[in-house]
């Protein structure tokens, strides 16, 4: 569903990612773990074309993303993000989130939407804070009402870019959660992640990315209990014991 | 005081026809001015050389230039390229144009400190430019615009004042006009004062009221 094709993207002299090759199938979780710094972001972000890349090549479904093209907001409403720092609309409450994109970027009917729209905040366990505005909801609650703001535009798939890492310990949980029940609803899903637990349990594969390039890929539980590269192992290490 | 009365209950109407005037040329050039500096920050904002280059170059050449030689301008040398105004026209424009660059600046300012990751998350939902800055960027960056929007009204308000020296008989010409004819300078410009005073202070109120309801709003 999503392939990329030999990806290299650079941020002037400095090259971030260097020639990605990898293929995401439709209803795939697949996780990008990888140290800071190693492109992972930069990645999910030309996905849905926020960053132009140069060389090679990035498809959905065969149509190819191009940031600097007029069809790179049709794209966006077929791939939703997650951001770290949910980027909600802070002048709009949780259910106006929601509605935003399929009222006034796909143009559907108002009450159909907001009948989805609540329904999608009932799905992500915030029934009760459809009036709430994101200042006063705990990160957790954002992050969810961010996962119902993607989920309103029908999407094929749905970016993450570190979900939890703006998050209280606390509250990782409750995002995971409802990351995981997409995941068993066969959503196609690419995370950014440091949750090695959660790409454990819940992706399909696994790609760890280190230095623009992709070290290793395979199938998660296969990679993170067994990595074969040397420099997977010792990064997996370093995150599973920090101390 | 009881003879200052006497001569203010007196000079007053004359001065209100005055004020009536500077309302209006006040008004007229803040709506000129707001929509003109709307448009050159989204020029300035776009992205799109050939439309923020000019319209940079523009907002640097009237910032450059005097009020009062932008109003002369417009005025006396109008005319000679067949364009007739009127008094009344010729200062709103003026003014209009004038304030519209300050006010353009102060527009960017408010559009470029909107965080960025609200344009991502606009983007990321499929919206384009026009959509995203009429439901996201523009209502979040009227409160960070409001305080420096209400200081260039008042601003216009009081450089309305200028449009005196193209014969526009606003607040001030009406106050010269009397003063002259009546040798009352203290009463005649005290009482000028004072109905600025009595525009300005309520717009301060209100601009404040604003601010406080928009921050409450979220």
């Amino acid at each position: 569903m999503i392939t990329f094709d030999n990806v290299h993207k650079s941020f002037g002299a400095h090259e971030v990612l260097k020639g990605i090759n990898a293929e995401i199938a439709k209803g795939q979780v697949v996780c990008l773990i990888g140290p800071s710094g190693s492109g992972k972001s930069t990645l999910l972000r030309c996905v849905n074309g926020l960053e132009t890349y140069q060389r090679g090549r990035i498809s959905i479904d065969g149509t190819v993303v191009d940031a600097a093209s007029p069809q790179v907001h049709a794209i966006c409403t077929r791939v939703s993000m997650v951001f770290q720092r949910f980027n909600l609309f802070p002048h709009r409450t949780a259910l106006e989130n929601v509605m935003e994109g399929p009222l006034y970027v796909l143009k559907e009917n108002r009450n159909q939407v907001r009948e989805r729209a609540t329904a999608l905040l009932n799905r992500v366990g915030l029934a009760d804070k459809t009036n709430a505005y994101p200042a006063s909801l705990s990160g957790g609650q954002q992050q969810r009402v961010a996962i119902a703001r993607a989920l309103a535009m029908r999407p094929q798939a749905i970016l993450f870019d570190e979900p939890t890492s703006a998050l209280d310990p606390e509250t990782v949980g409750e995002v995971l959660q409802v990351m995981r029940a997409l995941a068993d609803e066969n959503m196609t899903m690419l995370v950014v992640t440091h949750e090695i637990q959660f790409a454990r349990e819940v992706s399909d594969s696994v790609l760890f990315l280190d230095g623009g390039r992709i070290v290793e890929q395979g199938p998660a539980k296969e990679l993170l209990r067994h990595p074969k590269h040397e420099r997977t192992r010792d990064f997996l290490h370093r995150v599973m014991h920090p101390v | 005081m009881t003879k200052f009365i006497a001569h203010a209950t007196e000079y007053l109407p004359l001065l209100l026809q005055g004020v009536w005037l500077t309302v209006l040329i006040t008004l007229l050039a803040l709506c000129l001015a707001t929509a003109l500096g709307l448009v050159w920050a989204l020029f300035r904002t776009s992205g799109i050389r050939c439309l923020a280059v000019p319209t940079r170059l523009l907002v640097d050449f009237v910032r450059g230039i005097p009020l009062l030689v932008v109003l002369f301008y417009i005025y006396f040398v109008a005319p000679e390229i067949g364009i007739n105004l009127t008094a009344l026209q010729a200062g709103t424009i003026g003014l209009g144009l004038a304030h519209s660059c300050y006010l353009g600046e102060t527009f960017r300012a408010g559009i470029e400190a909107v965080d960025k990751g609200q344009v991502e998350a606009a983007k990321s939902i499929g919206m384009k430019r026009p959509l995203m800055m009429r439901r996201v960027v523009l209502p979040q960056a009227v409160k960070i615009i409001l305080p420096p929007y209400a200081n260039n009204m008042i601003m216009l308000l009081k450089d309305s004042s200028l449009v005196s020296v193209i014969s526009v008989q606003e607040l001030t010409m009406q106050g010269k006009m009397l003063a002259s004819s009546t040798f009352d300078n203290m009463t005649v410009f005290t009482l000028v004062a004072l109905l600025y005073l009595c525009l300005t202070v309520p717009l301060n109120l209100f601009m404040r009221r604003a601010e406080s309801y928009l921050g409450a709003a979220g």
